[in-house]
């Protein structure tokens, strides 16, 4: 067996190997009984027909393709042995060169490569979030509006009523083959509002004064600025039926109705309530838009390399994702595409971008718990299974708790854990918590790592974690 | 006239005869059912340049079977007489060839 070897770009290596004729007669004659068991041939019991008979039943081709199939992967086996290849996914076959001798080409895919760079370096401070009182009392009168009631009277419709129509509009000069249905919904409730364009722009001076029973049509061209640009400047015939009109009483604030809205004593009480979860929201939003901001820095600083075959992994999660998400919907992937009108291939080149990105963060994260020696330990496994389960209940389902104490759960529960230190850790550094005495002996493990590969099984725990 | 096609149908190879010819130098042909001893040997000495020691020959007569598709209709099967031919030590006939 001669081996050739010859690195390719992206974390790839190219093998050439050379099989022995003796080693491939011999998977021939293996491959050619192993087919004639599956047959019948005259005068012959299976499986005990002479090489030569098979193949003039079956063909050599056929019987080369078998045997091609056990010896490129036994080959491939013993010549990443040979070769001291270490490989991060399965590799692949890429051409027969040559048929007598045997001459493979393979393509195999190293562990892909994180130089994080400069990260210790980064400094985001941390700004806190605050609730602006603008935002605040538009929050209450939010509420406030939603405690309207709502009661149906018998008089032309005002602003801020409440309307129920039925409204179908078509357009006036449709093109050929041109739908010209725009609008036909039946039974729909719109609030009377000059300030907005819902359901449908110009229809607000129509809907005032309308009594329940009003029929009206009118005509309405739309807006040179409208958003969608085949509707530009074109002139379409609408008909409303007034079925119900409906007026909203807007209550003013009040202990009472505070007390009405939950567990609140007062007015006073309500507001701070809410004051206190818009600050919590605020917080939470900053805290996670100051890790993305880190985490997109660490990422833009890192040199990542990983062979093809991961961002193909990877588009595959996404597009199962998706396929999941819809079947949820009780959608179907290919239906989904229907309405899209896109092909699979489209929807993959879609994803793509999103796909490099979370490999690029799994695998610079896996490389972060690496060279920070981030660590779990069993009692925080147990800790963190006990946390997930409680909210649960005593009735926590059996085989939940099951699947999580089981080695592959607390397997994937610890890289939860080491996803979250190491997203901890990177938020300390920036923020210049990070003791600095690490930095001299993670120097020394950050080249170590550089060389070695058995940074793999971390990253791709990591990997599956994000996917999640 | 009978030419040595008409003598020799047809090679037989199964898994005894594979056996025969290659441990004990012996070949079987299907042959025509008129052919006897010496002209099965001068056919298969002319055909492949071979010295014949000693021919066997066995008449299988034909057998009456159902009909596959109809159970009870009842078929003759073709009988065919068989000889086996031992060669001289040494000699070869390359049973595959042309087979199948």
């Amino acid at each position: 067996m001669k081996i050739e070897r010859q690195d390719l770009e992206n974390r790839q290596v190219e093998l050439q190997i050379e099989v022995d004729s003796d080693q491939l007669q011999a998977a021939m004659h293996s491959a050619a009984r192993r087919l004639s068991k599956g047959t019948k041939i005259p005068g012959f019991r299976p499986g005990k027909a002479p090489y030569e008979v098979i193949v003039g039943k079956f063909g050599e081709d056929v019987i080369f393709e078998e045997a091609l199939e056990r010896l490129s992967q036994e080959i491939y086996r013993d010549a990443l042995e040979e070769a001291k290849i270490e490989p991060y996914a399965r590799g692949s076959l890429e051409e027969v060169i040559r048929e007598d001798p045997l001459k493979l080409r393979y393509t195999v895919p190293l562990a892909p490569e994180v130089d994080l760079g400069a990260y210790r370096e980064i400094r985001i401070p941390f700004e806190d979030a605050e609730v602006t009182d603008e935002a605040f009392e538009e929050a209450i009168e939010e509420i406030r509006q939603r405690q309207a009631l709502i009661e149906p009277v018998d008089r032309p419709a005002e602003e801020t009523d409440l309307v129920i129509i039925d409204l179908s509009g078509e357009l006036l000069d449709p093109e050929e083959e041109e739908d010209t249905q725009l609008i036909d919904m039946k039974d729909i409730s719109v609030l009377v509002d000059p300030e907005t364009d819902v359901p449908t722009p110009g229809v607000m001076e129509h809907l005032l004064g309308l009594a329940a029973g009003d029929e009206k049509s009118y005509e309405y061209t739309f807006t040179d600025d409208h958003p969608n640009e085949d509707l530009r400047n074109r002139a379409a015939g609408f008909h409303i039926k007034c079925l119900e009109v409906k007026s909203r009483f807007v209550p003013e604030w009040s202990d009472e109705l505070a007390q009405n809205l939950g567990e609140f004593e007062s007015l006073l009480d309500l507001r701070a309530n809410l004051r206190e979860n818009l600050q919590k929201q605020a917080e939470m939003e900053a805290e996670n838009q100051h890790r993305d901001e880190i985490m997109q820095k660490i990422v833009e600083g890192a040199t990542v390399e990983y062979p093809p075959i991961v961002l193909q992994e990877e588009t595959e999660n996404l597009l199962q994702d998706l396929r999941m998400r819809l079947g949820n919907q009780n959608l179907a992937l290919e239906d989904y595409l229907n309405i899209e009108g896109k092909t699979e291939e489209d929807l993959r080149e879609e994803l793509e971008p999103e796909a490099i990105e979370r490999i690029k963060r799994g695998l610079v994260l896996g490389k972060i718990v690496d060279v920070e020696e981030l660590k779990v330990e069993d009692d925080e496994i147990d800790a963190e299974i006990k946390r997930l389960i409680e909210p649960l209940g005593a009735e926590a389902d059996k085989r939940l708790l099951e699947a999580f104490e089981s080695p592959a759960g607390r397997h994937r529960i610890a890289m939860d854990v080491l996803t979250d230190k190491a997203i901890r850790r990177i938020i300390a550094i920036a923020k210049g918590e990070a003791e600095e005495q690490d930095v001299s002996t993670i120097e020394v493990n950050g080249k170590e790592e550089n060389n070695g590969m058995d940074s793999a099984p971390e990253i791709s725990g990591a990997d599956d974690m994000e996917k999640e | 006239m009978t030419t040595i096609y008409d003598v020799l149908r047809r090679p037989l190879i199964t898994e005894k005869t594979s056996f025969q010819s290659s441990n004990l130098n012996q070949f079987t042909f299907e042959v025509g059912s008129s052919a006897n001893k010496q002209q099965i040997k001068e056919a298969v000495e002319a055909m492949f340049d071979v010295t014949v020691l000693r021919v066997n020959v066995i008449n299988r007569p034909s057998k009456v079977a159902r009909s596959l598709r109809n159970r009870r209709r009842q078929v003759r099967r073709g009988g065919y007489k068989k000889a086996i031919v031992t060669l001289k030590p040494g000699d070869n006939i390359d049973v595959f060839e042309g087979v199948l």
